[in-house]
């Protein structure tokens, strides 16, 4: 066999792999964004059933931005659509990932990049795997082969599944420690890693091309938040002429009780402490940036009621 | 870089040193090898690799210092009478026994110290507190470099070798540090000896259409057997050898089989993809399994699982041991008050002993490790002991030893007999591993299969089908393996779409029901930890 045939003989196989992939992709993806539906992070994807270009700030990040900022509550107080398209341990892939997901059906004026993401370590192969998993959906949802029903050859993908927390996870634990002061000043800096930079770069670039605000927020967090990281986040932030908002640095106008509103000693808020957070910043945004209030706008009614099923959830959570 | 199905070596490492290798001219294929292997293993173990590049000088050293007095000595006989010549033999014999044993001790001394300083400390505390002795003694954390269990019984192979001049030292350090250090074989094996594998690696020949393909489905073979298999049953295995007291014995009894599954998926796989690995680099290893289940007795399946431990052990222990003088001895007193059959078992025990403490230690310093290795001896010599009255009593049953009814009751003891050896070396401790007996044995109750209790334990119903399924395909190409079918060579003969229906089928069994991704927890290399 000659060397061209050869060659050619595996162009052919790969490129049959590569169909048999895409079509296998077309039965395992999820037909809808409910959990049910076997859809990962069904509250993050939330994003795909709401109304077109009715999110006007969209938060993205690890738990602690769904720990942290609730969009119910932002509106309830102001007005203001929001959605938290963050995820548990969320790396700055898949960030970028969502922020693309929740562009395709929204044009959000302001993004919010809570900072934890950046400090999350992943190498190139995880994230040469998640673009993969994007082209080739079979890759990430290969699980599903255990609920496959007979829709799932023939039926296309429709996302109907609203979230009335908007991504927000509602946590009333209480796992307290003292309070103590964590943000200790210092000139040192603790870098996050090139990759994790390069896709920060990438959403900086993409907001702009989208003609949205990036903003970087760190929610309080006694785990994860230091002195070291605030410089370096903010030497980043001053890099590319974004605004910084370390709530960490904020106790008189975010005052988290530490022994109260935390739900694991410090890693993420509960509630209250969410409260807290959501409050002050939805005032910020709200006086600081071109925001308009929904409350009683009819194209937003659907937030009325989900507004309502949140204040139901939060009575059945209290008894 | 964490395994051999990382996606970063098997989407980046591997590819690239593939085109690497078949880029450079063929001298410099070596040198592409070493590159690799050293990167591959700093990237696990960092700065630990000054280890692996002492042990590769110490034995380059020792070896060219054997020759020397090897050299010197043929240089004396040459010119001695004729009636010297003994003692001369003996004299240097003697002065290679002295750097043997150096090079053995410098070897055995590392690895004692890097593997066992932190069970032998815990032991001697524990001694010193039973007998009321207030001293205790402080446990380091000593960093262990991957695939030193390995390398370090290559490199005394190599010793042993030149010293029984079966080969010749090599005074290429290169080929040497590539015969040491080879990426596929560094971190689980197979324990390679340097006349089987140091030439043919450093040959540096080019990858062929026929080495390619046959590697690569070698590896998805190794692939279906460790992520579909292995990792689908890690968390089930898991939980059941963390939290053992709270299950019934039929619990502890499916766990005990499915670990063994696991060892012998994640183990043999690994060795596929090394195997396989090697092959597209047109290099052959040494295979370490050989369908060890279809083994009718347990030193049949220790010929069968780990081969090249096994024959280390074999070469470098037993057979010195029971060539020793003492133990020459020890078999004549013995054979003449106990008979033909009995007197040289008792030599053979010591050194069968000796190979047993070894192997139990090698495999890890716990006490059920070594538990492991005289559970596997008694097991050896009760069979070796009995095996004559046993054949008497079938004779007289009229049963046909070499029958398949008989072959099939033998393969099924001896499977029970290794899933009982298995569940200890697994245990977390002894007491475990006994409290988890007793459990399976007078414990046992069906009652969580029955409630489904079981499917909530890590696998679920799907989980245990996909299981069932992959153990029976793998079942089915070792039974023709075994009947030296070779099924890689026989799906080649098949029309081009056959085979690539085959191929596609395969790649999708692994994409869809590999345990991969999230909700997921790989298993680590076990025989890495080793």
């Amino acid at each position: 066999m000659s060397v061209l045939k050869k060659v050619l003989k595996c162009v052919l196989f790969m490129t049959g792999l590569v169909v048999i992939l895409m079509v296998s992709g077309l039965v395992f993806m999820p037909k809808n964004n409910m959990k049910e539906s076997g859809i990962e992070d069904f509250q993050t994807n939330g994003i795909r059933s709401e109304k077109k270009n009715t999110i006007d700030v969209l938060v993205l990040g690890d738990s602690l931005s769904y720990a942290g900022i609730s969009p119910i509550i932002m509106y309830k107080d102001y007005g203001i659509t929001s959605y938290v398209c963050g995820s548990s341990g969320q790396q700055m892939f898949d960030t970028y990932r969502y922020l693309k997901i929740a562009f395709e059906n929204q044009k959000p004026k302001y993004v919010i990049l809570e900072t934890d993401a950046l400090y999350r370590k992943f190498d190139m192969a995880e994230s040469i795997g998640s673009d993969v998993q994007g082209i080739l959906p079979v890759f990430r949802y290969h699980d599903r082969w255990k609920n496959l029903e007979l829709k799932d050859f023939k039926g296309k993908a429709k996302y109907t599944a609203v979230n009335d927390h908007k991504g927000y996870r509602y946590n009333d634990t209480i796992k307290g420690i003292p309070n103590k002061q964590y943000m200790i000043e210092t000139t040192e800096i603790q870098d996050m890693t090139d990759l994790s930079k390069n896709y920060f770069d990438q959403i900086a670039q993409f907001c702009r091309k989208n003609g949205a605000e990036l903003i970087l927020v760190s929610v309080p967090s006694v785990r994860n938040c230091n002195y070291k990281k605030h410089n370096a986040i903010k030497k980043l932030a001053d890099k590319y002429g974004v605004e910084f908002i370390n709530l960490n640095l904020m106790p008189e106008e975010v005052p988290i009780d530490w022994e109260v509103d935390t739900r694991d000693k410090g890693d993420h808020l509960n509630h209250t402490g969410a409260t807290k957070v959501t409050s002050y910043l939805g005032k910020y945004l709200f006086e600081n940036k071109e925001l308009k209030d929904h409350r009683f706008d009819e194209k937003y009614d659907h937030w009325n009621k989900s507004l309502e099923e949140y204040l139901k959830t939060l009575e059945t959570a209290k008894k | 870089m964490t395994s051999f199905f990382s996606v970063f070596y098997l989407a980046i490492f591997l590819p690239v040193m593939v085109i690497l290798y078949n880029v450079c001219p063929k001298k410099y294929r070596p040198i592409v090898l070493i590159a690799g292997s050293y990167f591959y293993f700093y990237s696990i173990s960092g700065k630990l690799l000054i280890y692996l590049l002492f042990s590769t000088m110490s034995i380059h050293h020792i070896g060219l210092w054997l020759t020397d007095i090897q050299g010197e000595r043929d240089g004396v006989l040459k010119e001695a009478a004729k009636e010297e010549k003994k003692a001369i033999k003996a004299e240097y014999l003697k002065k290679q026994r002295r750097v043997l044993f150096f090079g053995v001790m410098l070897h055995l001394g590392i690895l004692l110290v890097v593997k066992y300083t932190p069970f032998f400390a815990t032991n001697i505390n524990t001694l010193f507190d039973a007998m009321g002795i207030n001293i205790t003694l402080t446990i380091p954390k000593i960093m262990m470099p991957i695939g030193i269990s390995f390398y370090t019984l290559s490199a005394i192979s190599y010793i042993f070798d030149v010293y029984r001049e079966t080969i010749k030292a090599d005074k290429n350090i290169a080929r040497l540090a590539l015969f040491m250090s080879f990426f596929p074989h560094i971190m689980e094996g197979p324990i390679c000896r340097y006349s089987d594998t140091a030439h043919n690696l450093y040959k540096g020949e080019r990858t062929n259409y026929q080495c390619l393909t046959f590697g690569l489905q070698r590896i998805l073979f190794a692939m279906v057997k460790k992520m579909v298999v292995a990792d689908r049953l890690n968390d089930f295995i898991q939980e059941v050898f963390t939290n053992y007291s709270q299950y019934d014995g039929g619990v502890i009894l499916v766990g005990a089989v499915c670990y063994t599954i696991q060892l012998y998926m994640e183990f043999s796989g690994t060795m596929d993809i090394v195997i396989g690995t090697a092959q597209i680099f047109n290099v052959r290893l040494p295979e370490n399994f050989k369908q060890p289940f279809f083994s009718r007795t347990i030193s049949d399946f220790w010929s069968r699982w780990h081969i090249t431990l096994g024959t280390f052990f074999k070469d470098y222990i037993f057979y010195p041991l029971t060539m020793s003088k003492p133990l020459k001895k020890l078999t004549t007193k013995a054979r003449k008050r106990l008979g033909n059959h009995l007197g040289p078992m008792l030599a053979g025990a010591i050194a069968l002993f000796c190979v047993w403490l070894s192997n139990g230690l090698w495999h890890g310093a716990g006490w059920q490790y070594i538990f492991f290795g005289m559970y596997h001896f008694a097991l050896i010599l009760t069979g070796n002991i009995v095996e004559p009255y046993s054949r008497n009593l079938l004779k007289k049953l009229h049963i046909n030893k070499e029958g398949l009814p008989y072959g099939i009751f033998s393969m099924l003891r001896t499977t029970c007999l290794v899933i009982v050896g298995e569940l200890f070396f697994r245990a977390e401790g002894i007491k475990a591993g006994f409290a988890m007996f007793k459990n399976m044995v007078f414990n046992f109750s069906i009652t969580s299969v029955k409630n489904g209790q079981i499917f909530a334990l890590g696998m679920d119903k799907h989980d245990f089908l996909i299981v069932a399924i992959s153990v029976i395909i793998i079942f089915v190409v070792s039974l023709l393996k075994e009947n030296n079918i070779n099924v890689r060579g026989e799906i080649a003969k098949r029309n081009i779409f056959i085979r690539w229906a085959i191929y596609y089928a395969i790649i999708m069994f692994i994409i869809i029901f590999g345990a991969y991704g999230r909700g997921y927890t790989p298993v680590d290399p076990i025989y890495a930890n080793f």
